[in-house]
This record gives C-alpha cells, structure tokens and sequence, in this order.
C-alpha cells in the first residue's frame, strides 16, 4: 500500500490492482508460456494479502488474488472485476458492494459477501496487528476494535470483534458506512490487500501463512511454499475473470537490484526492475529488451518545518523553491521529471504548469529571498541515513542553496524513523525530504494524504481549513469533473501557501526477456505478471 | 651455545641504543624506495594541512548540471557527482583521509603493541585481564558497535570515528602481538637479560619489543588502507563523515553507489593505494633498519 | 589440557553473557523506532503498534527484554521476527550457507597466502614478493563492491562457468565465486604477516645456530622455521574464522546468498534486540571455541609457550 517512498528511498512500484488485457494472440503452444519474475525485495513473510503492503506482497497477491475492481490500464477508467457494483448513497458515506456469481476460492468454497465482510473485521481488529488495518480507519466502528491510549499507557482491550459500518446484505451485497463522505472510496477498493480469505484461513490465519487459499488467477504449484524459495505458480482453472498469458509463474526474490540485473544478463530470468546505478548503461546492457515505465506515479519533495517561524513568510519559502535548478536535479536522481505541481503526471486533473515557483531562476530568487528578510539561521537539511542517496540528494539541494541564497547550510543525516519522529513531535530542525506515491490514480490521493491536517504524508504538520474544508467537498463531490475542479482549486492554495517543496517524479525502467512484453500503462505502470507472451 | 652470550649485544651496548639516529638515517636514504615513498607521503601530509598549495578551485563551487562528467580542461579529473572540479575535491578530502588512517593506525599500533606486550610476557593476572577484556571487545559485532555508537553521537567528527576505530580494533592487534611475544618470551637474549636482573619493563622496552613488533607492524601499515577503506564503508552504511566535509572515504562511498561512472572512484582509489603503499614500504624499511637481527 | 579447556570454557560463560547484554544495551540505544521504521511514512495505527510492542516484548524494561530473549535461546523458542519470520527456520536455512561459504573463502585465502607469504618471505625481494606487493596494490585500490561485481559479471554472466547469484546449484557450485572474491581480497593480508614472521624467524638466532650446527636445510625449514613463524599466523587465521558467524555482509548481498551476515545487518537496522542477542551468542560461542583451539595449538607448534 502507502509504501514509504521517502524514509526507505525505494522506487515506487505502483502497487496496485492491475486490470487485464491479456487476451488477444493465445495461439502458441501453453507449454512455452512461463515467466520468472524478479521481485527485488526481502521475501514475503506471508502470503496471507492481509497482512502485507510491502511492494512484493501486492506483486504476489495480485497473481493469488482478485480485487473487487481495478483501473483500466488503457482508459483509466475503473472496472469491475469481482464487484458487479458498487454504488455509492447520495452523500458518499455508505456504500453498497454487490459481487458477481460465480467466483469461488481454490478450494472449492463459493465466494460470498461474507467473506469479505469477516476478513475485513478480523483485518481491523488492533491485537492481529496485520499490516493493511489502517485501511479500515475510515470505516465506522473501527476504533471499537482498535482503542487508542495517551502516550506511555497501554490502551485497553478492544471493545467490539466487528466493525458496525460493515454489513452483510445477502450472499453477494454487503454495505460499508463510512464515519464521514468520501467520494473516492470505490477507487480505494482496487487495493489487493482487500483480498478476501477463505472460511478455512479465517479460523487460523497463521496456519495458512505459507499455502494461502487464493482466489485470483493463479495458485501454488506445490502444497506449500518454503522460506528461502522461489515462489511457484499455476494458472488456476477455476478463475472466471480475465487472467494473464503465462501459464506459470516463478516469482525469484533477489534484494540486491545489481544482482537481479546480473541474473537477467545471463538469461536466467525473465524480467527484473532496473536498480537505480543502471540506470545510465541498461539501455546499452540489454538493447531492445528494456522499457520505460510511461507512468510515474508518485512525487518527492522536501518539507518545510511549519513550526519553525523562520521559515514562516510564504515568500520566503516561494524563493528556496525558485533556488532549486530542478531539471539538473532530475537528472541526478535519473529517469525522473522535473515537477512542475503537486500531483504525478497521468493523472485526472492534473496540469503541467500548475506551480508558479517551481521554475529555476536563480536572480529572482535571491531576489525574492533577501525581499522576505533572509533566513535568520543556518539551513539545516535532514536526509535518511539509511539509503545511499540521502545524503548525495540532500548536498545537491545544500549546493543551491548555498551558492544561489548566499545562505549557510548544515547537513543532518539520521534513520527514516526518527526524522518521521521528530517532526511528529514537532521538534525536527530543518527541512527534511519526502515522498508520496498514490495508492489508486486520483488527484485526491496526492492531496489528502499531503496537505490534509493530520493525512498521512503530511510532513510539514500544515494545518489550513480552507484546505480540510475543500477537501471535504471534493470528497463528497458525487460528479467526478466538478470534485476535480475543487481538487485543482485546493492544489492552487497548496502550492500558493508552500508547505513543501515539489521536485520530481521518478519513472521505473525494466528489463525483460525477448517475446515478453510487460504491460506499460500511463495508468498502472508496468506489469511483468500481465506481460504479453510471443516466444 | 656459543651464541647465547652475544644474542643480546645490540641493546646491551653502554649507549643502549642499537645505531646511532645518524647511522639509522644514512641507511634508509641510501634504499631509493624509501626516499620515493616518504616523499609521496610528505606530499601528502601537505595536501592534509595546506590544500591550497595543490590546488587554485574552490572545491564546494558545484554546479549540478554538470554533475559526473569527465576530464576538461581545466578540470583534469573532471566533475563529482554534485558537479564540483573532482581534482579539488580529491585534494581537500586528504585531510579527514590522512588524519583518521595515521592517528587510527599509530594509535592503533601503540595500543595494542603495549597490551600485548604486557599480556604476553605476564602470563596468569595481567594476560588473563587483558585477553578476557579483548575477548569481549572482540566478540561483540564491529558492525553493531560500529552503527550504534556513531549514529548515537551528535556530530560525527574524525576524532569520534578514531575513537571508536581504536575501540574495537585493539583486540586484534593485541593478540598478534601477545603471539609474537610468547616466541621471544623465552629466547635466550630475553633469559640472559632477565638472569642478570635487567628490570622488566625494561627488558620489555629494549629486548622483547623490537624483536616482537615486525607482524604487528606489518599488519598496521597494511591495515592504513584498510582505514580509508572503513572510512568509506561507514559513508555506505549512512554513518560516516557527513557534508560539508570532504573525505576519500565518502568520496569511494558515493562512488560506490555511481558504478557507471568510474572516474569517481579511480581517482580517490589511486590516492588511497599510494598512500597505503608508501606507508608499508616506509614501515618495512624503517624495521629493517631497526631491526637488531638483520644487522648481522 | 582438558583442565585448561574446561576452564576456558566456564570462564566464558560470564564474559558471554557481559558481551550480549552489552550487544543488546547498544541496539537498546539506538535511535529510532523499529515497528515504525518496518512501516515506513505510513502511519502505524496506534492500537496495532500496541498489539506488536506486547509481542515482542518492547513495552518492558531493559532488563526483563534481556532476560526473556536469553530464556528464548535457552529454551530453543526463539519465535519471530518483527516483520513476522520464524527465527529457528530463519537460522536453520542460514547457518549452513554461511559456514559454507566462510569454509571456501577461509580455504581460498588460506591456500593462496600460505603459498604466495612463505615464498615472498624465503626469497625475499624476489619476483613473488613483488607480485604480493602489486596484488596488495589491486585489493587496496579497487573497492570490494567493484570487484565482486566485476567477477559477477564476467564468470557469470559472459563466460557462464559460475551461477550469477543465488544458491540454486548447491554446494560447492554456488559458492566458488563469492569465495574465491573474498579469497582473494583477504590472502595479502595474511600473505604479508607470514612473510614478515618468516623473514623474522629465518634472521632469527636459534636457525642461525641451528643452521651452524650444519642441521639439514630441510629440517631447519620444517623443525625450526615454520612452527615458528606459524604463530602469528595461527592468530590471524583464529581471527579471522572468528568472524564466521558475523557473516559477509556485502558478499551476501551481492551473490544474493541467505547467510547470517546479511540477517544480522537487517536486525541491526530494525533494532531487533532479540536476533541480534541470538546472533552475537552464535558469534561469541564460535570465537571462544576458535580461540580455544588456536591457544591449544599455540602449546603444540611452541614447546616454549606451555613452558611460560
């Protein structure tokens, strides 16, 4: 789900549900249709979808598992895929899920609303402490199940198993309330950590860790899958929706990108995710076998500290933003493009030329800065010590600022935790680095978790009502265009008031064999599982 | 054995000294390596305390859209990652370089040649404290010790980085020290000088160390390389030097990370390798000079 | 001799238990927060990161935290990882890729130092040394990472004699590569210290005397000069097969070999006091029993040493 762009400085993959168009030329023998696929991470834990959010656990649940909708890779445009509807009320808050007849798990149990209704309980319920819980926040009833405590004390036993937004209609309707309106709620549900588990897994999770009982396309090709092995798949026959072309899949775990590059040089594998030092020579490395992702689904930026009065004049904070040559600095990270707004290119609304500062003019800028009073201290810059691009990034943007302000700059290197600590006690010095990648293509999820008071990626700590309020409004906006003028509206106020910094987007690049052709969407991003087969 | 009364000559002359500072010097200069390497590492102590005798650019005067390019003129060693002149840079990053590798190692060496020395030739009490202690600095993991300690400290100087570099390296040292000193404990020099009531530490001084110290000193001249090298990984492991300095270490770090860009670590590489160099021949020759058996 | 062992042996017992409790009051120390780090910029609901902190024991002082990892590794229920894998399968697929791997390293670099040391120390200045002295040159100047790397590619992927990474072909196939990496950047090392301690010996009074005495060359060589200047050498190697349970961080890494060196490094960076404490103990029972054994063979090369 929300990986964490900027604390662990990985690439973001998008990670999620991924729609199908992998029909079309199935002439050749099934024999010859198998792909490898790198996953260039640790291992999964688990296979259990609930309990992982990691880029690596979405890749293989996407093969194990079937979400209720997904986006279009060639429109953009959500569809359904275990859903036959889902259809909000009037106001957004509640919303009704029918699902199509007809899908059953691997073994042999019809898939009812139940299934959902009762995996997605367990998921909220604090003491499992499965990854994907704080999906449900936004669902009514939750913090029965998960009961918070003032720091220091242990919070108290929960009081409810069951979340009472959350409500079986009939074997394939159930409705979920919402504490408040949210207008983007059906795009969220393309998310694959929303996979449903069957009645078997729902009695011992933990039993079923390791040989999952899926739902999707395909399952394991042994009884159950071993720590320190490849993860081996089969197309499952009894998968009523649109699967993808290979008919099995090898999911290989390499957590050094170099290594896993390596592996595909010698043939051994089929596809694999360009580390970022190849960035330079994969084109030369494996010519006509390589592909640039057309997405790039994400931002990074830094972030001013908004309890820091130093850096309180707007304009002050227009200038920095002014000071920062941000085409030299895309070319430093590699594959990425400079922004030039607050949300990722591809997405609907957003617009090329919506930031007013993020153009390099160095004059202007110093200009603009000594207007504003200057910086009363020295710039202190935090960076992630635990990536080896942290501090590189962090010196690049000291540079500018040195040589354009005429300001001092001092360099703090520490882990991602505890700079994400610091700010949430308030109490960090100095801007710090951030990132965000959507979880489901809307301009609203780069706005809410950014720039709403309290959202999940809101560094800088940036409190406006005008900003909560309009995205009150766009949340319960039901006409998507009208909710995305208010969205465009609320982007202006953002990037006028400069809580933090835009400066790239980053784009993926891959390798993969020859006659496997990952799907490559504006949308989605690029899939290796939905490659098309020819070979 | 006829020997055994002349296996101690050397230090037992009234001097007490083994040749005399002029006789030591005129030896070395005559061995041409010696003079090339001290040379090199004289040049190189004066680009760690003057700098600017090498070099006329600033080194922190980067411009990003020329970040990794290569050799121009004017730029001999082209552009580091940040876009600022690579020669500069590799000029000013001598001092951190110089000063972490030679404290580190003469410290190093004084540390563990002393304890090993006392632990080597006290077999029972001393020994058993100092190996029992170096048993547990030794068994504890560097890397922990290593990250723990320096993402604790506040400010990452090259006195904290020496500082904990002394900690953890001395067990090392110590026991090849302290194996050397058992094979001379008892050599019949080290038994003449104790039958005739030389006092201990004397003996220790003047008969067991200099005939105890060659692997130890070996080892320490090589590991003077091994030193940037650590300097290096500790920037690959987030816990190095940190900007604005200027360090070989951080500069093979961030090389390590630009593989497609090799002049960024050829250059750094190329100092690193002629100081470690220089260093072991110097330290193989000043020993051979000392060295009270090779005199015969 | 068994008395000495055994007393080594108990002695050790305490000094292990100082060295973990430090270990573990180190990682205690470090800055951050492990579950939070593990979820990166997502918030962590706070009803969950209370169900994880109770698990795992971190709600609890120091002390107690200590106490029930050690009862964990006395019991042998070593349970699980903050990001949820099982410690004893985690040690059992690891344990046997590490020693395989350190084994054929040591093996590597034991061979090729042994050979190039004694040859540059007996013919000193001699084409040999100079060729040890050139490929001490190479190691210092080329880093690790570009090395392994390099040979990755090349043996791997260009000629294809060796697996690229990964253990899929077994022992010794899988190994040979990552091994002969590290043999080769750690033999000069121990090339160098067996020169030097040659070269001492060789000057050294009693093979003056022995050779004096018109002893035969060849046994001056075997009775006289090796075993001595073996025991610096001994020392090295100790210390160096001490390290086998700290595991190779970086090879691991790059040959994408499941060891515990790379296992270690990520309890580090997530604080996980518990795998650290369980792999520092492995760490430390391997040395004492290495040091045992190299202070035991110390008594056997050098009558000289047992008589002190």
């Amino acid at each position: 789900m929300r990986r964490s762009s900027a604390a662990l400085g990985l690439l973001l993959v998008p990670a999620l549900a991924l729609g199908a168009c992998g029909n079309g030329k199935s002439a050749t023998p099934a024999k010859s249709k198998s792909l490898t696929i790198v996953i260039t991470a640790e291992p999964n834990k688990t296979l259990n979808p609930e309990n992982g959010n990691s880029s690596a656990d979405i890749q293989v649940a996407e093969a194990l598992y079937a979400p209720l909708v997904e986006t279009d890779p060639a429109s953009g445009k959500l569809r359904n895929v275990v859903a036959d509807s889902i259809t909000p009320d009037a106001t957004g808050r509640t919303w009704t899920i029918k699902i199509k007849d007809g899908f059953s798990f691997q073994n042999g149990q019809a898939l009812t609303a139940r299934d959902y209704v009762d995996t997605w309980n367990l998921t909220a319920y604090g003491p499992n402490a499965w990854k994907n819980n704080g999906f449900f926040s936004k669902v009514d009833g939750y913090d029965a199940l998960n009961p918070t405590a003032p720091d220091g004390q242990t919070a108290a036993a929960p009081t409810a198993k069951e979340m009472t937004g959350l409500k079986v209609v009939d074997d394939h309707t159930f409705t979920v309330r919402l504490k408040v309106p949210f207008s983007q709620f059906g795009l969220t549900l393309q998310y694959l950590g929303l996979a449903p588990l069957a009645e078997a897994v729902r009695k011992d999770p933990k039993a079923y860790d390791h040989k999952p009982i899926g739902m999707g396309p395909y399952k394991l090709a042994t009884d159950e899958w071993k720590t320190g092995e490849d993860i081996k798949l089969v197309k499952w026959n009894g998968y009523k929706a649109t699967a993808p072309q290979a008919d099995k899949v090898t999911f290989r775990f390499i957590q050094n990108g170099d290594t896993a590059y390596n592996e595909f040089l010698a043939g051994t594998v089929d596809s694999v995710q360009v580390p970022s030092t190849k960035k330079n020579t994969f084109k030369t490395d494996a010519p006509d076998r390589w592909l640039v992702s057309e997405s790039a689904g994400n931002i990074f930026y830094f972030v001013f500290p908004s309890w820091d009065p130093a850096y309180a004049k707007p304009e002050l904070r227009h200038a920095i933003s002014m000071a920062i040559d941000r085409a030299a600095f895309a070319n430093l990270v590699g594959l990425a493009k400079p922004a030039s707004g607050l949300v990722a290119p591809g997405i609907d609304g957003q617009r090329p030329d919506a930031c007013k500062y993020c153009t390099h003019d160095a004059a202007a800028a110093k200009k603009l800065f000594d207007e504003a009073g200057g910086l009363s201290k020295p710039m202190t810059i935090n960076y992630n010590s635990g990536t080896s691009t942290g501090q590189t990034y962090a010196e690049a943007i000291g540079n500018m600022m040195r040589q354009t302000l005429g300001i001092e700059v001092r360099y703090v290197g520490k882990p991602g935790s505890e700079i994400t600590d610091l700010a949430d006690k308030k109490s960090l010095e100095g801007v710090r680095f951030g990132g965000w990648g959507h979880d489901y293509p809307s301009i609203e999820d780069y706005l809410t978790p950014m720039f709403k008071s309290n959202g999940d990626a809101n560094f800088s700590k940036y409190a406006n009502p005008k900003v909560d309020q309009l995205l009150a409004q766009g949340d319960s906006q039901p006409n998507p265009e009208r909710a995305i003028q208010l969205y465009q509206q609320l982007e202006d106020i953002c990037l006028e008031d400069m809580p933090l910094v835009p400066l790239y987007h980053i784009q993926d690049a891959y390798l993969a064999a020859k006659g496997v052709h990952p799907r490559n969407s504006r949308y989605t991003g690029v899939s290796p599982l939905w490659s098309t087969i020819d070979r | 054995m006829a020997e055994l009364s002349l296996a101690a000559p050397p230090v037992e002359t009234p001097e007490g000294t083994t040749l005399s500072h002029r006789e030591l010097l005129w030896a070395l200069l005559r061995k041409p390596q010696f003079v090339v390497c001290t040379l090199a590492l004289l040049t190189f102590f004066a680009m760690a305390a003057v700098p600017r005798l090498f070099t006329s650019v600033d080194p922190r005067a980067c411009d990003l859209s020329r970040s990794r390019e290569t050799a121009t003129a004017g730029h001999p060693f082209g552009f580091d990652v940040q876009g600022c002149d690579y020669l500069a840079n590799v000029i000013y990053g001598a001092r951190p370089s110089v000063l972490v590798s030679v404290v580190a190692s003469i410290g190093g060496f004084l540390l563990a040649a002393v304890l090993g020395l006392l632990a080597g030739y006290f077999p029972g009490f001393v020994d058993g404290l100092i190996s029992r202690t170096a048993d547990v600095v030794f068994a504890l993991p560097g890397l922990v010790a290593l990250i723990v300690i320096l993402n604790s400290v506040r400010n990452r100087s090259i006195w904290v980085i020496v500082g904990v570099i002394l900690l953890i390296g001395w067990p090392a040292g110590m026991r090849l020290m302290r194996s050397t000193v058992f094979s001379v404990r008892n050599r019949e020099f080290v038994l003449a000088a104790r039958a005739v009531g030389v006092p201990p530490l004397r003996i220790l001084r003047k008969h067991v160390f200099p005939n105890a110290m060659a692997p130890l000193l070996a080892q320490t001249t090589l590991g003077v390389g091994a030193l940037v090298g650590l300097e290096a990984a500790l920037t690959f492991l987030g816990v190095g030097l940190q900007p604005p300095a200027i360090s070989w270490g951080s500069q093979f770090g961030i090389a390590a990370t630009y593989r497609d860009t090799p002049h960024l670590f050829i250059w750094p590489a190329l100092f690193i390798a002629t100081m470690t160099i220089s260093f072991m021949i110097v330290g193989d020759s000043i020993r051979d000079a000392l060295d009270p058996k090779l005199l015969r | 001799m068994i008395r000495f062992a055994l007393r080594r042996i108990l002695a050790a017992i305490p000094i292990g238990l100082l060295v973990t409790l430090g270990v573990f009051a180190l990682v205690f120390a470090m800055p951050g927060d492990p579950l939070r780090e593990l979820a990166g910029d997502k918030p962590v609901p706070p009803s969950v990161l209370a169900a994880e902190r109770a698990q795992f024991h971190l709600d609890r002082p120091l002390l107690v935290q200590y106490g029930l990892y050690l009862k964990d590794i006395v019991t042998g229920h070593f349970g699980e990882t903050f990001d949820g894998r099982d410690i004893g399968e985690q040690l059992r697929l690891r344990i046997p890729v590490t020693v395989k791997l350190a084994l054929l390293a040591n093996a590597f670099q034991f061979t090729a130092g042994m050979l190039f040391g004694s040859y540059a120390g007996f013919r000193r200045n001699g084409a040999v040394d100079r060729l040890l002295m050139l490929a001490t040159l190479f190691v210092l100047a080329v880093p690790f990472l570009v090395l392994a790397f390099a040979a990755q590619y090349l043996f791997g992927v260009q000629l294809k004699w060796f697996p690229v990474s990964g253990t899929a072909d077994g022992f010794p196939m899988s190994y040979l590569l990552p091994a002969m990496v590290i043999g080769l950047l750690s033999f000069a090392g121990l090339a160098r210290v067996l020169r030097t301690s040659i070269v001492e010996t060789v000057n050294s009074d009693f093979v003056k005397t022995a050779r004096a005495k018109g002893i035969g060359e060849q046994r001056v060589l075997w009775r006289h000069i090796l075993p001595n200047a073996l025991l610096p050498v001994i020392t090295f190697i100790g210390i160096d097969l001490a390290g086998i349970f700290a595991g190779a961080v970086l090879t691991e890494s790059i040959f994408n070999l499941p060891g515990l060196g790379q296992f270690l490094f990520q309890a580090i960076q997530l604080k996980e006091g518990g795998v650290v404490v369980l792999l520092s103990t492995l760490a430390f029972i391997s040395f004492i029993v290495i040091n045992l054994i190299v202070d035991l063979l110390y008594g056997v090369l050098d009558p000289r040493v047992r008589s002190g």
